[in-house]
């Protein structure tokens, strides 16, 4: 008893270590004014560097809202597309649907870049290079495989059992879907718009091949400075990347949970 | 007055319903009957405006198209919702003021006996409960038209009596038309005094329960019915031959099929149509009086249903059929 005590011990350490050991390297990164190897720890703590950055610092302030801007525009249009796509492929029988459901998953099976470049041709071709829209869509194509699993996994469970009730009971078509479809299908909601989020926060060769350089968000901009060595910078990108990524996840995990009735 | 109107349902290449005319008087209780998969739940989805029918219509008195609230055999309580909002979710989409909405699911909970319930979600109920949340949640839009699908297949033997009778007094109270669909025919009699027998998607017999026990219109819904000795022989100008019984039938159809119903075909005391004689092999107490005996005829063995202690086991007895036999 005691021996699988120990082991289990050891796991959670070990997983503990593997996942708080670079977010550790990170934070030191950024409050150290001075860390050269061999020094075990950094010789020189500022604490203030990473909100004076935060603050002053125009770029990041910049970058900050073009990668929020884009990924609230691609978690909305994500799950315009997302949601009718999983309720489609879960509800209904049709020709094609095997079809689809391999469509569905290209994006992820396709090399990237060469999505990419072909969408980068299509977009030029349409004049939609550098605009809003042909990054949120580029952002968007890659973001879709997840969301539409997780919102599919979700409406099978029940397949559309709830919606026929309500509009048996006289609810229109928009009333059940806000009223039954989405309660119901809350976790799914959720999983999609955390990952759509994710998945657009962490683009970075979509944004700059379809952006133009219209639009450096902190992926941009973070990778030449961890390329070029300015590790202190990239820290407090990385840092703040992980803040704008973590809290909306956890504010809409809390919503979740908290709000009504926890379902499957 | 209800109209089934030349109702067919087609999905891909199969034909679930063919053609179904039936009528349906107000404020009654009117039962389908059918085996699984003969398409009573398509019909009901259709008499409730779930599925389109591929031909035909359901209409009202006034000719015009009509549409059921369903209670589903499954209840299909909103998970997320209390009970209260399950009840009151129909007036809720139309808009119903609050108070009004407030008072009707207030009496609409303490016919159903559940107003305790108002705020418990529908996995903390049990299957009775939840059948009244969800029968509360039809009845309170004032409908005329109620659809149940296999209501009390879920429920224990002892609630099932109970809901049937509650179901009947509801009916009373609301002078409602109730259609629902069932492949028990004991609940079906015990509800209805009108039952419909589907089969393959066709209406077979519409009648009384004691007319379809008693005159079944065809070997298919004899069959379904079941509770009968179905013996094989042969046909020729309504005599029939068989190692059971030889002699004058009433030919239905001329598939030679001789058609003994356990109960109220064959009996004892002698009347103008000779049965055979058989051996008592065995009886088998049936409750209220009544015994299955187990008959051989030339080792052939027959079912009948009769009053207790009216015969001895390994004791031979003449047996005399009520009226003249049926064959299909």
């Amino acid at each position: 008893m005691a021996s699988k005590k120990i082991l289990k011990l050891l796991v959670y350490l070990l997983f503990a270590v593997l996942v708080l050991m670079p977010l550790f390297v990170i934070f030191m990164l950024a409050i150290s004014k001075t860390w050269n190897y061999p020094s075990l720890w950094p010789k020189w703590v500022d604490w203030g560097y990473y909100f004076r950055f935060l603050i002053t610092n125009a770029e990041m302030q910049a970058s900050l809202l073009s990668s929020m801007e884009l990924a609230v525009g691609t978690v909305v249009l994500t799950i315009l597309i997302a949601y009718p796509t999983a309720m489609a492929l879960s509800y209904y029988d049709f020709k094609g649907k095997k079809l689809l459901n391999i469509l569905v998953y290209l994006p992820m099976i396709i090399p990237s870049i060469a999505v990419l470049t072909n969408m980068d041709f299509i977009m030029i071709k349409y004049g939609l290079n550098g605009s809003f829209f042909g990054v949120v869509s580029a952002h968007t194509l890659f973001c879709l495989p997840y969301a539409i699993k997780l919102l599919y996994d979700n409406l099978i469970l029940w397949k559309d059992k709830y919606e026929v009730t309500s509009r048996n009971l006289g609810a229109t078509p928009l009333q059940t879907f806000f009223k039954v479809t989405i309660p119901l299908n809350k976790n799914g909601l959720q999983g999609a718009v955390m990952m759509s989020y994710i998945v657009s926060m962490t683009q970075y060769l979509g944004t700059l091949l379809i952006g133009d350089g219209n639009y450096i968000t902190l992926s941009v901009r973070m990778f030449p400075f961890t390329t070029e060595g300015k590790y202190r910078i990239a820290a407090v990108y990385g840092i703040t990347f992980m803040l704008v990524t973590l809290i909306p996840l956890y504010l809409i995990d809390v919503w979740v949970t908290h709000k009504g009735r926890k379902l499957a | 007055m209800y109209h089934l109107d030349n109702i067919s349902q087609q999905k891909g290449n199969t034909h679930i319903l063919h053609g179904i005319n039936l009528t349906i008087d107000e404020n009654s209780i009117f039962a389908i009957l059918g085996p699984s998969g003969s398409g009573k739940t398509t019909l009901l989805n259709i008499l409730a405006g779930i599925d389109r029918p591929t031909d035909g219509k359901f209409l009202n008195e006034d000719g015009q198209v009509e549409k059921g609230i369903m209670v589903f055999q499954d209840y299909r309580l909103f998970p997320h919702m209390t009970v209260f909002k399950n009840i009151t979710f129909g007036l809720k989409v139309k808009k119903t003021n609050s108070s009004e909405l407030k008072q009707r699911a207030k009496d609409i909970m303490e016919t159903m006996g559940i107003s305790e319930l108002i705020d418990r979600y529908p996995d903390e109920l049990s299957g009775g409960q939840q059948q009244r949340v969800a029968l509360a949640r039809a009845l309170i839009l004032n409908l005329k038209l109620l659809l149940m699908d296999e209501p009390f297949s879920s429920l224990d033997e002892a609630l099932r009596i109970e809901m049937l009778d509650f179901v009947k007094e509801l009916q009373r109270k609301f002078q409602l038309t109730i259609v629902f669909v069932t492949h028990y025919k004991t609940e079906a009699y015990m509800l209805s005094n009108k039952v419909a027998i589907l089969i393959d998607g066709q209406i077979m017999q519409v009648d009384a329960p004691k007319q379809l026990e008693s005159n079944p219109q065809n070997l298919a819904v004899a069959r379904f019915l079941g509770q009968a000795n179905f013996i094989e022989g042969s046909l020729s100008n309504n005599d029939f031959v068989s190692p059971v019984y030889s002699g004058k039938v009433r030919t239905v159809t001329e598939k030679g099929v001789l058609y003994l119903p356990f109960s109220g075909q064959l009996q004892l005391n002698k009347t103008e149509y000779p049965a055979f004689k058989g051996n008592i092999l065995e009886k088998k107490w049936m409750g209220s009086n009544l015994e299955r005996i187990t008959i051989e005829i030339d080792q052939k063995t027959v079912y009948c249903d009769l009053a207790s202690e009216s015969v001895d086991e390994n004791k031979t007895y003449q047996f005399y059929f009520s009226k003249l036999p049926v064959v299909f």
